[in-house]
């Protein structure tokens, strides 16, 4: 037993090879569906005449060896038979430089494994010396093979068969190929770490021609059984009864951190051993200091590129987007989307859904050990922090309470002063640990949790939120806890209830984590925009866009937070009154957001509105193309949405405005016609639609246009919603058609409107209106200015001045009705004068 | 068809090569292309991993071992398969060629020693005599000679097959292949010399028995048009050859492939045996490549329990899981890698494939023109036509275009789209 324990502790972690088939047989755990895979796979071979060619794709460590070494053990009968030839190539085949080379390495592989043969091979051999050319002796070394094949077919067992192929290059490969498909009984099977360009890429000799399988990470159980296996070897009873009972939690901490690697779990099957220990940060630090050269292969190979890709995300301790990792590393965002993607294929890092934007994807290190061991030596807190993660992973809060517990008495029992240190150091790691789990990060729950949040706050007050969340078993900080809410109200338009929450959410904020204070503070400044476009606050919005600043900042992976800014900025320039620096800026967010997905519609809907509000301002026809255009684009793909059609529709009014351009007008006009078919309800529509006809009615001098707008307006007064700039047009319009026919209003229209303005909350414009209506309307009856009269008195309360108005309805009585002719000179001079201009005018000619 | 009269065979479901004896299915197309070369040479062209090797080799083993339908008795077909992968250049090529063409000296009792003597004579090189080994002739600094070498090996052989009124396919596997890698590495005038060659042998030698069979995955079209472009080549290589496309297996070949496999391990219900092959033909469309992926992950992943469950998991695995993206990554990379140049082009041809894989029946061609606002549709809905990629149909007189294969179809648009 002793070759045995020499095997696990010594030989087993680095080099299935050398040990006995039939203890690695016995360790075949979670393997035994695979190794009778590749014994069929030979049986086929063997009985049927079957060609394989099958590729173990599995990462360093996870047991490919071990697999080869037992299926050249399992199929020796077949050998000894002469059923099969088998070429068990070396587990490194260094120096395979070209298909020369791999003929050589089948020989060295017969001659390694078959003694009896040795004396004929190597005169074979130093025939092939004695030739010339290199085509000549790699057709005489197939002739050999061939030969001494005879009619038995022949099996190559290689293990690293993409570093072979790799070295070897497509043209050698392509003449391996070829000399498969001559002698067509010629069967491979390989192991290596990843699929490389060799087998997947159209151009290569091999594309497609292997049966790939993957090796699984061992389960859990596996992992269990692995250990116990291990432990059965080594003849430790105590560690399988411990694997048993106590040791089950340490198995699935284990399990996490070696993620199912079999060589790993063989190293810390040490750890198992000496669990009793206090000097486990002792056994940490040496184990990883053991470790780290055989992860360096990782990634000594790996271009300088990747090499620092890997480093940044390592070094990150947490999944890191796309975006970040190509800024801080300094590489252009297609080379590392490119390096990420090579990366994952090798199995070094895996991607993660964000779960805050589906888009942007995640990527984090695949295996903790490999991430650790790129923190030794890099880390400025030194090992300590890696032990503290370690522990994290290791124990559970209560185990770590009692472990503290024993060494606070091992501690003050100990007299040797060095020991002291060490368990000193411990008992802080311990206490460090506890403090680390005590803190609840939440993300993933949140989606689940702001949904019961919301579905709460909709049918009740906040005040029993609380109580709720504790009866439904919802375990949330309070940092979390406010942000929800924060997020309720900022869905509800209340941004003051947003802005309390936001600030004990940020006081709460102990997670410290970039991605969640970025939400908060995304939060924060939507909130403090909406606030300041409500109050038209200057100082407002520039605290918002320090916060929203100050979230991109932390995270600048999403394309949501350059679109806020976006927004913001597009806000505050309307709010300016049109403020180009702020438009450029919002552009610059937008183009950001565009390199998370260049075909996002409402990034693209966005660009157009503020290149749009650009060429306004600048009064700049090629902005103005580029934005109308862009809304063309997205009509087209998408044409039944109304908000493209109709912000089209406006940005081309307002431009048609700048020019005086008819065309422009006409064309803005069947836009927001279009719109308003698919919207039928839309006020902005049908309002902005009217203007444009009048605009073309003016131009034209159509009067029928004209009619045509007047109704419309007239049609929006019922239509709720409705605001002075209606009455303006509609003031417009029957000036205008009076002007241009000295056409006057039909008097039930205007009675109508006067009726409007005395109902809405624009009453201040009654005044007004009614002036308008004595000077442009039919001539009134007695009724109807009667009717008038009792309008005025309802608002004279309200606005005095409306007692003067009243006396302009007396005299137009008097006088247009009843033809007094001095009933003008009852009025003071100056309203005489007035009546005289604005009324008369047009009203009694 | 001989599936029909032959017993399933143990089969395991393997990629990569294949005893001849044990290639399933492809009788019909094997009678098409012996009907056409009868009279002509044939160029077989299809995308990677469609079974053209696997064809070609079985259409070889069977011309020799006398195992070819009655109708072809009388032509006395004999045919030899060369795969060119991996000439580096002519020089090498021919010695292949000719040390190849020497193992057939049972056939046509021709004595290559002799033109091996002359070659020897020709190129004046030192060269060594093994026992059982012909002589391997390394030409690359004797250019000048080969193309005499050549003619003087198909002359003799060719004279031989007039006597004996018989007829030899030479089958040029990867023949294209080749010529692009001798084109990317600046040999394109030896690309273009040997094209040229051929023909001259092939209209020359045919009426005396001589047929070419160049095949690959690669289209000849691609190889040509390249050099046209680029070297202003005016050669018509292979004008005088019929074209020959592979395709996808019958339902009754894809449930004798399934039996083979079945017989090398697999479990199944044997009541359910008909509708699960069915199922089987209709995920994999009928091509083998599939066929042999989608038992493969039932063995591997599903205990090899053959059931419309395990079969419907094994097909989402391949269209779904990346680690099986490497089975369809050619559509994307012979796009890259042939028609890049310019870069527009390739951009234009995944947009119509990219606004295709989105339909499931056939689209106009305005239709499509419309649908992608790219340069030149036309143009490349043709190439890829002419690439295997789609299939055409007229209605109304007016083109209409699909995906070839639904499950290429369905996997550009999950994957790529």
């Amino acid at each position: 037993m002793v070759e045995n324990k020499s095997s696990i502790n010594n030989t087993l972690s680095f080099g299935a090879k050398s040990v006995n088939p039939e203890i690695l047989e016995k360790l075949l755990v979670g393997r035994q569906n695979t190794s009778a895979y590749l014994l069929d796979a030979v049986k086929s071979i063997v009985n049927d005449r079957d060609n394989q060619f099958i590729l173990v794709v599995g990462q360093r460590g996870m047991g490919k060896t071990h697999l080869l070494r037992v299926l050249h053990h399992n199929i020796q009968d077949f050998i000894k038979e002469n059923k099969i030839v088998v070429a068990y190539f070396s587990e490194e085949e260094y120096g395979i430089d070209n298909y020369f080379d791999f003929l050589i390495r089948i020989f060295n592989a017969f001659m390694r494994w078959n003694e009896g043969d040795k004396p004929y091979l190597k005169t074979k051999i130093s025939e092939l010396q004695e030739i010339g050319t290199k085509a000549n002796r790699e057709h005489y070394a197939e002739s050999i093979i061939e030969e001494y094949l005879n009619e038995r077919p022949l099996l190559i067992l290689a293990e690293n068969f993409a570093d072979i192929l790799e070295s070897i290059k497509p043209k050698e490969q392509a003449k391996l190929r070829a000399w498969l498909y001559k002698v067509n009984k010629i069967s491979i099977i390989a192991t290596s770490q990843a699929i490389s360009k060799d087998f997947d890429s159209e151009d290569r000799p091999f594309y497609g021609f292997f049966n790939t399988y993957y090796l699984k990470k061992l389960s859990y159980e596996d992992t269990l059984s692995f250990l116990i296996q291990l432990a059965e070897i080594d003849e430790r009873k105590d560690v399988v009864d411990f694997i048993n009972n106590k040791g089950k939690g340490q198995i699935k901490a284990l399990h996490q951190l070696v993620k199912g690697n079999h060589r790993l779990l063989v190293t810390f099957y040490q750890f198992l051993k000496t669990n009793t220990l206090v000097k486990l940060s002792e056994n940490f630090i040496k184990t990883i200091n053991d470790l780290k050269p055989y992860y360096e292969t990782y990634i000594r190979y790996l271009p300088a590129q990747q090499q620092k890709i890997l480093r940044y995300i390592a070094l990150k301790r947490k999944p890191q987007l796309g975006i970040d990792i190509s800024k801080n590393c300094f590489i252009d965002q297609k080379s590392a989307t490119k390096g990420l993607s090579e990366l994952t294929k090798k199995n070094l890092i895996e991607t993660i859904t964000n779960p805050s934007n589906k888009r942007n994807k995640l990527y984090d290190i695949n295996e903790p050990l490999l991430r650790i061991s790129i923190e030794v030596g890099e880390h400025r807190e030194g090992i300590t922090a890696l032990f503290i993660d370690f522990l994290a992973i290791y124990y559970s809060e209560q185990e770590l309470t009692n472990r503290k517990e024993n060494i606070l008495q091992k501690f003050k029992a100990c007299k040797v002063k060095s020991e002291k240190k060490d368990l000193n150091f411990e008992i802080q790691a311990i206490d460090k640990v506890i403090e680390l789990q005590k803190i609840e990060y939440l993300v993933n729950d949140n989606y689940k949790t702001s949904e019961l949040i919301v579905k709460y706050l909709n049918q009740n007050t906040e005040d029993g939120l609380l109580d709720y969340i504790k009866t439904n078993g919802i375990k949330i900080s309070k940092s979390v806890y406010h942000h929800q809410l924060a997020l309720y109200y900022l869905d509800n338009i209340d941004f003051d209830k947003v802005l309390q929450n936001i600030v004990k959410c940020n006081e709460y904020d102990n997670q410290k984590s970039d991605i969640y204070t970025s939400t908060i503070y995304l939060t924060w400044g939507l909130a403090l925009c909406g606030i300041a476009n409500k109050k038209k606050d200057n100082e407002l919005f520039q605290a918002c866009l320090e916060k929203l600043e100050y979230a991109e900042k932390l995270n600048s992976g999403s394309s949501g937070f350059h679109m806020s800014l976006a927004k913001t900025y597009s806000l505050f320039s309307k709010f300016k009154g049109g403020d180009e620096k702020a438009l450029i800026k919002s552009l610059q967010q937008l183009e950001f957001a565009f390199t998370f997905d260049k075909d996002d519609k409402q990034i693209a809907h966005m660009k157009s509105m503020v290149l749009g509000d650009l060429a306004i301002l600048k009064n700049e026809e090629e902005l103005y193309k580029k934005s109308t255009e862009s809304f063309i684009e997205l009509i087209k793909s998408n044409p039944n949405n109304y908000e493209n059609l109709y912000r089209c529709a406006f940005i081309r009014s307002k431009y048609a405005l700048l020019k005086n351009d008819l065309e422009l007008h006409k064309k803005s006009y069947f836009e927001f016609e279009k719109a308003l078919e698919l919207n039928p309800n839309s006020n902005n529509a049908m309002f902005f639609g009217g203007v444009e006809l009048f605009h073309v009615a003016l131009l034209e001098k159509d009067k029928a246009l004209y009619s045509k707008g007047l109704e419309r307006f007239l049609k929006l007064l019922s239509m709720p919603g409705v605001d002075r700039n209606n009455f303006d047009m509609l003031k417009l319009l029957i000036e205008s058609i009076y002007e241009d026919f000295s056409e006057r209003i039909n008097k039930n229209q205007i009675l109508n409107i006067i009726s409007e303005v005395e109902k809405s909350d624009i009453d201040g414009l009654l005044n007004s209106w009614l002036i308008t209506a004595l000077k442009y309307s039919e001539i009134f009856n007695y009724e109807e200015l009667e009717k008038l009269k009792r309008i005025v008195k309802k608002k004279n309360d309200k606005y005095p001045e409306l007692a003067i108005t009243e006396n302009y309805i007396n005299i137009y009585k008097r006088l247009v009705i009843d033809g007094e002719k001095n009933a003008l000179y009852d009025l003071p001079k100056e309203q005489r004068l007035f009546f005289e201009e604005n009324i008369l005018s047009s009203s009694n000619n | 068809m001989e599936t029909k009269n032959i017993t399933p065979y143990p089969l395991s479901p393997t990629s990569g090569t294949m005893q001849e004896d044990k290639i399933v299915g492809r009788e019909n197309e094997i009678t098409s292309l012996l009907r056409l070369l009868k009279g002509q040479s044939v160029s077989v062209e299809e995308i990677r991993r469609m079974g053209k090797t696997l064809l070609v080799q079985k259409l070889a083993y069977k011309c020799n071992s006398n195992k070819l339908p009655e109708e072809f008795k009388g032509e006395k077909f004999k045919a030899k398969y060369f795969t060119f992968q991996g000439q580096d250049d002519l020089g090498h090529l021919i010695s292949y060629l000719i040390l190849e063409l020497k193992k057939m000296k049972e056939w046509y009792q021709i004595d290559f020693d002799k033109t091996l003597q002359s070659i020897k004579e020709i190129i004046n090189s030192p060269t060594l005599t093994f026992e059982n080994l012909s002589i391997n002739i390394n030409l690359p600094i004797h250019q000048k000679h080969w193309k005499d070498i050549f003619n003087k090996v198909f002359d003799d052989i060719s004279a031989n097959l007039e006597k004996n009124e018989s007829k030899l396919i030479l089958i040029f596997d990867e023949l294209p292949i080749m010529l692009w890698e001798w084109y990317k590495k600046g040999k394109q005038d030896d690309a273009m010399l040997l094209l040229n060659i051929l023909r001259e042998r092939r209209q020359k030698l045919e009426p005396k028995g001589l047929r070419f069979i160049f095949c690959g995955s690669i289209g000849m079209q691609i190889v040509l048009d390249t050099f046209r472009t680029k070297y202003g080549y005016t050669g018509e290589a292979t004008n005088d050859m019929a074209k020959y496309s592979v395709g996808s297996f019958s339902l009754k070949e894809v449930q004798f492939l399934c039996e083979c496999y079945t017989l090398s391990g697999f479990n199944i219900i044997k009541e359910d045996k008909l509708s699960l092959w069915e199922s089987i033909y209709n995920y994999s469309n009928g091509i083998p490549f599939y066929v042999s992926k989608l038992f493969n992950i039932i063995q591997t992943d599903h205990d090899k329990n053959i059931t419309e469950l395990t079969i419907k998991s094994a097909y989402d695995s391949i269209i779904n899981d990346p680690i099986h993206h490497d089975k369809f990554k050619q559509l994307l990379d012979r796009i890259n890698i042939y028609y890049s140049e310019p870069l527009v082009k390739a951009e234009s041809m995944k947009a119509i494939l990219d606004f295709l894989s989105k339909q499931e029946e056939f689209v106009s061609e305005e239709d499509i023109i419309n649908g992608i606002n790219q340069e030149e549709v036309k143009t490349h809905l043709y190439t890829l036509l002419a690439d295997h990629y789609l299939l055409r149909e007229m209605k109304n007189e007016k083109r209409h275009y699909k995906i070839k294969y639904e499950i290429f179809r369905k996997w550009w648009k999950i994957n790529q789209a």
